[in-house]
């Protein structure tokens, strides 16, 4: 059976009471939201706090150990003393000179029967021979051996003969420029 | 305007004057504390975080500086120099050069200072005459090149007497220096490794320093009156 239900209260009444049901929803609402802010923001000032006190403490630490640091500053010169020459030690020691390498090129290359008068290596890597040979063979293998041998073509780029002459003697008298790579 | 007309007009807005009021509030405490707040959290954690890396970098510095023996650094500091001054050490190169001459056969003939210089760093030259026999002639110019001392050989010059056994030679030697910089580093800079090769060429310099230089022998050659 169906309930019949009559509302007895005026109309105004009841209009007022939706209102006030109505207001205190949203003053509930409003009251929390305003709480949860102030819950917030109160939050973020207190972690603010608590992360200037860690920043105090973090730079009491560096403090510390700046100190410990600039007591220990003679070390550290020491070892940038000795960092800065060795940087240069490193580039030249026990790593021959040109004039030194063209040296020891020119003496595996030279043939034992040329009998070297004067030698010159000069700054930039220039070489002139001067000697003498017994014979024009000689003179021969001399400059193919200059010129031909593997170890000859990879480091010198050029021989020219500057004074090539034979005395009464039958000796060759041989000067000789050899321009390395 | 009176307090009751001030209730009433609450009263019949309090719909729209509440929320209003309590977004305002919410606003506000929104824009002038918590958003500030959060930016300076977040560029003090930045802060916090440099300082923290700093402090870890400086801690690891000291362990490293306070694992360092520092006479054995003083040692290596020393031979270090001794190798590659600081400035022109004409007396320690002018013994040094008669040792190596001496110990391969050769003699110094002659030691001039002066002449050009290595082109790459900074050097003085230095140009000695020595003769001696030529089948060691090489042995001499590994010899001073590979000695403790950096020298650089820019120039050489060989005649050969009649039997070709003996030599003389003029050697031009650049005698490498440079002064130490003013900045040894500072708090912040990092600590350069000395690497395993390092230590080795260190081991190398020492050894041949081991016999001072001061005490080799200086023997007097020429006449003792040369006005005679």
């Amino acid at each position: 059976m169906r309930k019949i239900s009559i509302n007895l209260l005026p109309i105004e009444y009841a209009r007022e009471e939706i209102k006030k049901a109505k207001f205190y929803k949203i003053q509930i609402f409003g009251i929390a939201s305003v709480v949860i802010v102030t819950f917030l923001a109160s939050l973020t000032v207190a972690l603010g706090v608590l992360q200037s006190k860690n920043i105090k403490e973090a730079e009491a630490r560096l403090g510390e150990s700046e100190e410990k640091v600039l007591q220990l500053k003679d070390r550290q010169a020491l070892v940038f003393v000795i960092k800065n020459r060795l940087a240069t030690i490193n580039q030249y020691f026990g790593i021959p000179s040109k004039q030194v390498a063209i040296y020891s090129m020119l003496n595996q290359l030279l043939p034992s029967g040329l009998n070297i008068s004067s030698y010159t290596i000069d700054r930039s890597g220039e070489a002139v021979v001067i000697g003498v040979v017994s014979d024009g063979e000689s003179v021969d293998n001399l400059i193919v051996g200059l010129t031909s041998k593997s170890e000859a073509s990879d480091k010198i780029s050029r021989v020219s003969i500057e004074n090539l002459n034979r005395g009464r003697d039958g000796l060759y008298r041989i000067s000789l420029k050899i321009q390395t790579k | 305007m009176k307090k009751e007309n001030l209730v009433l007009i609450y009263q019949r807005y309090q719909l729209i004057i509440f929320p209003v009021a309590v977004a305002l509030s919410c606003l506000i405490l929104i824009v002038f504390v918590m958003i500030p707040q959060l930016t300076k959290f977040l560029k003090n954690s930045q802060v916090e975080a440099s300082f923290k890396t700093k402090s870890d970098f400086l801690d690891t510095k000291v362990e490293a500086l306070e694992s360092l023996d520092e006479k054995d650094l003083q040692k290596k500091a020393r031979d270090a120099v001794i190798s590659f001054p600081q400035e022109k050490d004409f007396v320690t190169l002018i013994i040094l050069l008669q040792k190596i001459t001496s110990e391969n056969g050769f003699n110094m003939t002659s030691l001039l200072f002066g002449g050009a210089r290595f082109s790459k760093d900074p050097s003085y030259g230095i140009l000695i005459e020595v003769a001696g026999p030529k089948s060691i002639f090489a042995r001499l110019l590994n010899s001073i090149e590979t000695s403790h001392r950096l020298m650089r050989i820019d120039r050489i010059e060989i005649s050969s007497g009649k039997s070709g056994d003996v030599i003389s030679a003029n050697l031009s030697i650049s005698a490498l220096f440079a002064p130490i910089p003013g900045n040894l580093g500072s708090v912040d800079s990092p600590l350069p490794p000395i690497s395993k090769g390092e230590e080795e060429l260190m081991a190398r310099l020492s050894k041949g320093q081991e016999v001072p230089l001061t005490a080799v022998e200086l023997s007097p050659t020429g006449k003792s009156n040369p006005f005679e």
